[in-house]
């Protein structure tokens, strides 16, 4: 609704443009804070997102276990997971991870390394078998590209013969 | 269904962001901002398309722009509350010659671009002969000089 000001006829609200500087400043603190925040990798890669879990191992077989991982992912975007173990259980015998299906699911496996000889898939899990010593790096080291293919919350629950509780971490996917 | 979504969530976005950054920031383009539009451009292209570069999937993240456009038009004439929002409202900067110094800091415009418009639009030489300036809802700054007895 145009008004007069003085000879001169617009539409002009104080009262509004006082607001909408308010709102300025206030948008420009938020994404000063969004960069800060994405920077420290709260919206993926950096300090904040880089994470460790480290858990316990069976009592027949001392030593530690742990996942390194990223918390934040994004969709489409690869992310590294790596499985350390200080030992294997009986590098003669056949050694299983075991992720929860749910997981599984929620995400594209771009590759293994090493490759594991065979996977199984039932209705709680995937399984990656490791026959052989031969099979098992030097380093005790699993790695597994990961590609999220589904947005929100993603628990992931990783068994393996060897560890006395199964390991439980949580990442988020954004869009 | 997720085309839409990023189409739908880029528009909203890029209208938050280019409120939040101010009248003036795109209105008067000099060669850098040119760049950095392209590269604005560019980031947004991609979040756009994703990894999917189909023709069905451009023209449905074409059409959703084109169509959330076209519904927020007809909300800014519904509702003229709604059209203040989100293109802001003029802004007197000179009024009767009297220079309006608070305002002009908040909107971060300094004399030299309003004597600059003065001069490109008006030909005017001196500040003095200026009556009103106005920082349009675009960015523009209109200048309606001092009428010579």
């Amino acid at each position: 609704m145009p008004t007069s000001k003085g000879d001169l006829q617009l539409q002009q609200d104080l009262k509004f443009q006082n607001q909408e500087w308010l709102f300025q400043r206030i948008g420009r603190i938020v994404l000063t804070f969004f960069v800060v925040a994405a920077a420290l990798g709260l919206f993926g890669s950096g300090p904040l997102s880089r994470a460790r879990v480290d858990a316990p191992t069976a009592e027949d077989n001392p030593g530690a276990a742990s996942v390194e991982y990223e918390r934040f992912l994004r969709i489409s975007v690869p992310t590294r997971l790596s499985l350390r173990f200080s030992q294997f259980r009986a590098p003669e015998k056949e050694t299983v991870i075991e992720f929860n299906r749910e997981y599984y699911d929620s995400v594209f496996i771009r590759q293994i390394s090493p490759q594991p000889s065979r996977v199984t898939i039932d209705q709680k899990s995937a399984r990656f078998y490791y026959a052989a010593r031969a099979e098992l790096p030097a380093d005790r080291v699993l790695i597994f590209v990961l590609v999220p293919r589904k947005f929100g919350s993603l628990p992931l629950r990783i068994r393996a013969d060897q560890l006395s509780t199964s390991l439980r971490l949580f990442q988020f996917v954004y869009f | 269904m997720e085309s839409i979504l990023r189409a739908a969530f880029i528009y909203l976005f890029l209208l938050l962001i280019f409120r939040i950054s101010g009248k003036r920031s795109l209105s008067h383009v000099t060669t850098f901002d040119l760049v950095l539009l392209l590269i604005i451009g560019e980031s947004t292209q991609q979040a756009l398309v994703g990894q999917d570069y189909s023709i069905v999937n451009a023209s449905i993240v074409i059409s959703t722009l084109i169509l959330l456009e076209f519904v927020f038009t007809k909300l800014k004439c519904a509702w003229p509350f709604l059209d203040n929002v989100l293109e802001s409202l003029p802004l007197v900067l000179i009024d009767d010659g009297r220079i309006l110094e608070d305002r002009m800091r908040h909107e971060e415009i300094d004399l030299d671009a309003i004597t600059a418009a003065a001069r490109e639009n008006h030909g005017l030489e001196r500040l003095d002969q200026i009556k009103y300036a106005v920082l349009e809802r675009s960015g523009g700054i209109s200048i309606i000089p001092r009428q010579s007895s």
